[in-house]
């Protein structure tokens, strides 16, 4: 475990060092997969489906905020839906200002929510997300998490009913019926019914003080996932893998205890690179967070027979092999005892005579010092 | 000689400025009560849009049985209970838009606070330094 805990701050400090970099090729990697399933599902207008325009898409967002993958991706959809029809087009661009309105106007600080949950379920691992909110993050993530999840089930309805869609005659029949197609979605509505309750669940637990609370909330997160997704199928009929449930819940348990571990539980500050002046100078200042990597917990093997605190004293006359021992009080100061031509430290008696443990410093200290005196 | 007190200033506050002071500045240039009120009615004009958006989507959703069962008594009751919402979701987001606003502003007021407490350092460091 210790290994764990010294990888994590490792992992720690090479971030404070190399956060520019980090957090480009993350958030390249983000906005790739997302135009890459964007692309790969709905790319009916065809000059924006091949992958050199996904490469170029992810490249470009990779130099600006965050929040312009959700702009990109939004207008790709659109881009697409128009590809297939007018009618889709209106009602997409409906789903998205309405969730401009009522959410991202007020902030965008949770977009990159949005884009994960159509990522995670395009990798077939979609209860990480609420797992991972529930754990990180606080219940306001529900609708961030609500929309990626209408994002997603769009997209695949999009992409299933393509030929019913640009077979209708008119826009309004178009619109209606995807609309109705849309909203109706009773799959859509169970994962929102179940990502919601897995958050608040996980939330609740996980703010708990009893011991494990973090872990019984992920476990507890994916058997509530598993729970109202079975109970939501067999009441309103609707078709789900249980196999696929069952496996993608115990993945995503898995992959969310490996994030707790090495994302939620550190925190990653990141380096910052200023440039400012004064009437002298021009200042250019990189900062790094300090972080102290500790150094992995040694265990010392004791190889000579504890002396401290024992006198052997010579035995009675006429059985010299008996000795006797007697504690010996009041010592102060570490001593010097010659032995077989070296000289001993001997830090025990310091220690244990001021009521305290050897700190890490002190037991290396002795170590090198036994090691270099040849006492083995 | 560079003055290391005033750099570690100067790098707080560039710090500072690189992040949320461009914005904070902004927000502080308002009154509290102007800031708020201003904003709580624009967010009341974009809910007017959302929530036509919305109705006419559940419209176009049960337009069919909309045109099968249309007759004047339905109309009224429609309308009321479109009214009816729409009062709701204005007060919603109205007290939604105070609370929100409200916090940005206090937010904000703070960090500038604590940024002109670092110019008030600066320029006590730099009349040092003039001296």
């Amino acid at each position: 475990m210790s290994g764990i805990f010294v990888l994590r701050e490792q992992l720690q400090n090479l971030y404070a060092k190399y956060s520019v970099i980090v957090d480009k090729a993350l958030q390249f990697i983000l906005a790739f997969f997302t135009f890459f399933f964007i692309n790969s599902n709905i790319g009916y207008f065809k000059a924006a489906s091949s992958s050199i325009i996904t490469f170029i898409l992810a490249v470009i967002c990779t130099f600006l905020p965050s929040a312009f993958i959700l702009l990109f991706a939004a207008l790709l959809i659109l881009i697409h839906t128009y590809g297939l029809s007018l009618g889709a087009l209106v009602v997409v661009a409906i789903v998205f200002l309405i969730m401009f309105i009522f959410y991202f106007r007020y902030t965008s600080k949770q977009a990159l929510i949005v884009l994960l949950v159509p990522v995670a379920f395009f990798l077939k691992v979609p209860y990480l997300i609420p797992i991972g909110l529930g754990l990180a993050a606080s219940p306001v993530s529900i609708i961030p998490l609500v929309f990626g999840t209408i994002i997603y089930y769009m997209i695949t309805y999009i992409k299933s009913s393509a030929s019913t869609i640009s077979g209708l005659d008119n826009v309004i029949e178009e619109m209606t019926m995807a609309a109705q197609q849309i909203v109706a979605n009773k799959e859509l509505w169970l994962m929102v019914i179940a990502f919601t309750l897995c958050v608040f669940v996980v939330y609740s637990l996980r703010r708990m003080s009893f011991d494990h609370a973090r872990t019984a909330a992920i476990v507890t997160g994916a058997v509530i996932n598993i729970i109202v997704v079975v109970i939501g199928a067999v009441a309103f009929s609707v078709p789900v893998s249980y196999i696929g449930l069952l496996f993608s819940n115990i993945i995503s348990a898995l992959l969310a205890f490996v994030l707790e571990l090495f994302v939620f539980s550190v925190d990653y500050t990141r380096s910052e690179r200023l440039e400012y002046e004064d009437d002298d100078y021009y200042y250019y200042v990189k900062a790094i967070p300090k972080i102290s990597v500790a150094a992995p917990e040694k265990t010392v093997k004791r190889i000579n027979e504890r002396q401290s605190d024992v006198r052997r004293e010579k035995a009675p006359s006429g059985n010299p092999k008996r000795r006797k021992r007697t504690v010996i009080k009041g010592t102060s100061a570490p001593r010097v005892k010659s032995a077989t031509g070296t000289s001993q430290i001997k830090l025990d008696d310091l220690d244990e005579q001021q009521g305290r443990e050897a700190t890490s410093d002190e037991i290396l200290l002795k170590k090198t010092l036994e090691d270099e005196l040849n006492l083995k | 000689m560079i003055n290391e007190k005033k750099v570690k200033v100067m790098t707080k506050m560039a710090l500072y400025e690189s992040k949320e002071g461009y914005q904070d500045l902004l927000i502080c240039e308002y009154d509290r009560k102007d800031y708020i009120s201003f904003h709580t009615i624009i967010s009341l004009l974009w809910v007017t849009l959302g929530y036509l958006l919305i109705a006419g989507l559940v419209a176009f959703i049960n337009i069919e049985l909309l045109i099968a069962k249309m007759s004047g008594a339905l109309v009224i009751v429609l309308m009321g209970v479109a009214v009816s919402g729409y009062v709701v979701f204005l007060v919603l987001f109205g007290l939604i838009s105070v609370y929100i606003y409200s916090k940005r502003y206090d937010i904000a007021r703070k960090r500038v606070k604590r940024y002109n407490r670092n110019l008030t350092r600066l320029r006590k460091i730099q009349d040092r330094e003039n001296l």
